[in-house]
């Protein structure tokens, strides 16, 4: 368990402190708003510093969360953002979406969640890809297959 | 205005227009019943996508799904106990209670009646209200937009936090995030780590995108095996003529509820949520028969709902004339005004006088469509409550992320909501509500250019405290920003030592 106040306060501290440091290169009228604002974050995150040692509060902010999937999901989704401008809309939200389907079920080993999933990954994908382009006429990220 | 109203109907009363708002109230019904997807969230996920259409269409769809998802919310709270969007909270009170009396039916008739009436005279309000403030704001000079910015902050960060400290907190980071890119004068390049693409700052509806919707999907996937036991029901000839007249017969409660709504809305921050609560208490406190409610009373449900949907025009009034949102939907509608080229204030009902008065007429009438899709389709969208997260997170994903590309056709804004939302998952773990966050990020820019614009123009007139110290209104907010911190701070204080004290004294007896 760790004290979530204190560490946040720490850390947005930290922000403050980098704000201010790098707003000295600003002129004066790029400087003073920036500046004043980091200034208040500081006493603010200070004064949650050291209300995190009067009162400690220690609380686990995963208690009760399956943290492997959240762990999984944040994995997925950078994963995706990162290959969608290498592989293009279509490709890359086919894939995604049937991992994340089959990532989320409950019978992962079974061969008709891997089929559902996959079904519904190629399904979907394609739908909204149709809704996207030739409905709404959005830009979407092309990648290999143009 | 009556040249506006014509346009704004003949705008309105065109075949793709009206196909848009059918679509807009029936999508903002079904995502308000899905438990974990709120207003806020539609908006936000949908706002992109009207980037292309024009503005009037684009506004007649936005009003319409936020008119719907605020009614939707209460399919769930009668059915399943569990209000779909943050405003229904008061619905469950009463709602459920009757849906396990088998009146599910009496509830949801009530909840879509009573929404329609509460959003028409919000709408109207609306109509009357704004045009009068938005020619008072042109008596706004650069001090006086510097200090709405900090009033719009500090009233945000007072309400919609736990905790005062962590709202300021939030509010105070939300406004160095919006100082990222050029300033807006003397031509610095802020905070940018030499990507070329954050110069022209961060996209607020981007940012908007990232805090609302990316958390969203992680609390999702930690309630994912979570299912609803749904409240089953059978269609009665007569229920809604009886309810409708049961409800036409408490016109006071009706109308008192539909004030409050409106007033509450109007408040930044205070949003449906509050104004449900409200009027809910209103309605118990008025009423002979206090002990049925909470048992299954039908004005209970009728209060809240009526309360929430006329809160929805309420949070456009300091929208459209000030520039300040009513709610964090509103703050979304705000992001789409400013991709439309819009700026709130007397402007919208004058230059784009056509747009501004087609959206609030369409918004009177997605209330009568959402009355009848309510009460004729809320058995339908009950059977969609349970959505696999299996299906509804990775959709989510994608509009997010198509959404965020499409404004400016840049991955940097992908990469930057995702990061947005990593962090306001975390942030809201920590205890920090997203809401002072982005309103810091959408009045920084209002308060910033306030800002400096006064220093410029104080340099000629003697520094500037005396500037404004020397301007009515600017010392008017002065004081109600003070207020607004200090009050709660001043009222916590003193709860603290009275129970110190109770507790003193039981121990001495």
């Amino acid at each position: 368990m760790i004290n979530n106040e204190r560490v946040s306060a720490i850390l947005l501290m930290f922000i403050a402190g980098g704000a201010l440091y790098y707003a000295r290169s600003f002129s004066q009228l790029g400087r003073d708003f920036p500046t004043t604002f980091a200034v208040f974050l500081g006493v603010f995150s200070f004064i949650l510093l050291v209300k995190s040692f009067v009162k400690p509060r220690k609380e686990n902010l995963f208690e009760n969360v399956e943290t492997t999937y959240i762990v999984g999901a944040v994995v997925g989704i950078g994963l995706y953002v990162y290959v969608l401008p290498k592989l293009g809309f279509l490709l890359a939200s086919i894939i995604f979406f049937a991992f994340f389907d089959w990532g989320l079920s409950e019978n992962k080993k079974s061969t008709t969640t891997i089929g559902k999933a996959l079904i519904s990954g190629l399904v979907l994908s394609f739908l909204l890809y149709a809704l996207f382009r030739y409905v709404l006429a959005v830009s979407l990220p092309k990648g290999v297959l143009g | 205005m009556s040249g506006f109203a014509l346009a704004a109907f003949s705008n309105i009363f065109q075949l793709e227009n009206l196909l848009f708002m059918f679509i807009g109230v029936a999508s903002g019904i079904l995502i308000g019943c899905l438990p974990g997807l709120t207003a806020t969230m539609a908006l936000a996920v949908l706002v992109p996508f009207t980037f292309t259409m024009d503005a009037a269409s684009a506004f007649i769809v936005l009003g319409a799904v936020y008119v719907g998802a605020i009614y939707g919310g209460s399919i769930s709270a009668i059915l399943v106990n569990t209000p779909g969007t943050p405003s229904a909270i008061a619905t469950t009170f009463d709602g459920f209670p009757l849906a396990k009396k088998g009146l599910a039916e009496n509830a949801l008739v009530a909840a879509a009646f009573s929404s329609g009436v509460g959003g028409i005279i919000g709408n109207i309000c609306l109509l009357l209200f704004s045009p009068i403030l938005a020619t008072f704001a042109l008596q706004f000079g650069p001090p006086e937009y510097f200090w709405l910015g900090i009033f719009g902050l500090t009233i945000i960060t007072t309400l919609s936090s736990k905790s005062i400290l962590k709202g300021l907190i939030g509010g105070t980071l939300g406004i160095l995030i919006s100082t990222v890119g050029m300033s807006p004068l003397g031509g610095d390049v802020r905070f940018t780590f030499g990507i070329p693409a954050l110069q022209a700052g961060i996209e607020l509806i981007v940012a908007l995108i990232g805090f609302f919707c990316i958390p969203e999907i992680f609390f999702m996937i930690e309630k994912r095996t979570e299912r609803y036991k749904v409240s089953e029901y059978k269609r009665n000839k007569g229920v809604v003529r009886q309810v409708i007249i049961s409800l036409i017969r408490k016109p006071i409660m009706m109308v008192r509820s539909s004030l409050i709504g409106t007033i509450i809305g109007m408040i930044p921050a205070a949003g449906g949520n509050i104004a449900g609560m409200v009027s809910y208490n209103e309605t118990v406190r008025f009423s002979k028969e206090k002990d049925t409610f909470g048992k299954g009373n039908i004005e209970g449900v009728a209060s809240s709902e009526t309360s929430n949907n006329a809160a929805v025009s309420g949070s456009l009034v300091p929208l459209l004339t000030l520039g300040i949102p009513g709610s964090p939907p509103a703050a979304i509608l705000l992001g789409a005004l400013m991709l439309q080229g819009m700026r709130p204030g007397p402007e919208l009902y004058s230059a784009h006088g056509t747009v501004t008065y087609t959206f609030i007429f369409s918004i009177f009438l997605s209330n009568i469509l959402m009355v009848v899709l309510g009460i004729y389709g809320a058995k339908y969208y009950a059977r969609l409550i349970n959505i696999p997260v299996n299906y509804l997170a990775p959709m989510i994903v994608f509009l997010t992320v198509v959404g965020s590309f499409a404004i400016r056709r840049n991955m940097v804004d992908v990469y930057l909501m995702v990061a947005l939302g990593f962090i306001g998952y975390l942030t809201r773990k920590a205890g920090f509500h997203p809401g002072p966050i982005t309103l810091g990020l959408i009045l920084g820019p209002i308060a910033e250019t306030g800002y400096v614009q006064s220093m410029l123009i104080s340099k000629a007139e003697g520094g500037i405290f005396l500037l404004f110290l020397s301007r009515p209104i600017t010392v008017f907010l002065i004081i109600l920003s003070v207020i607004t911190v200090f009050v709660p701070l001043w009222i916590e204080y003193r709860g603290r030592r009275k129970s110190l004290a109770e507790r003193d004294k039981k121990r001495d007896d």
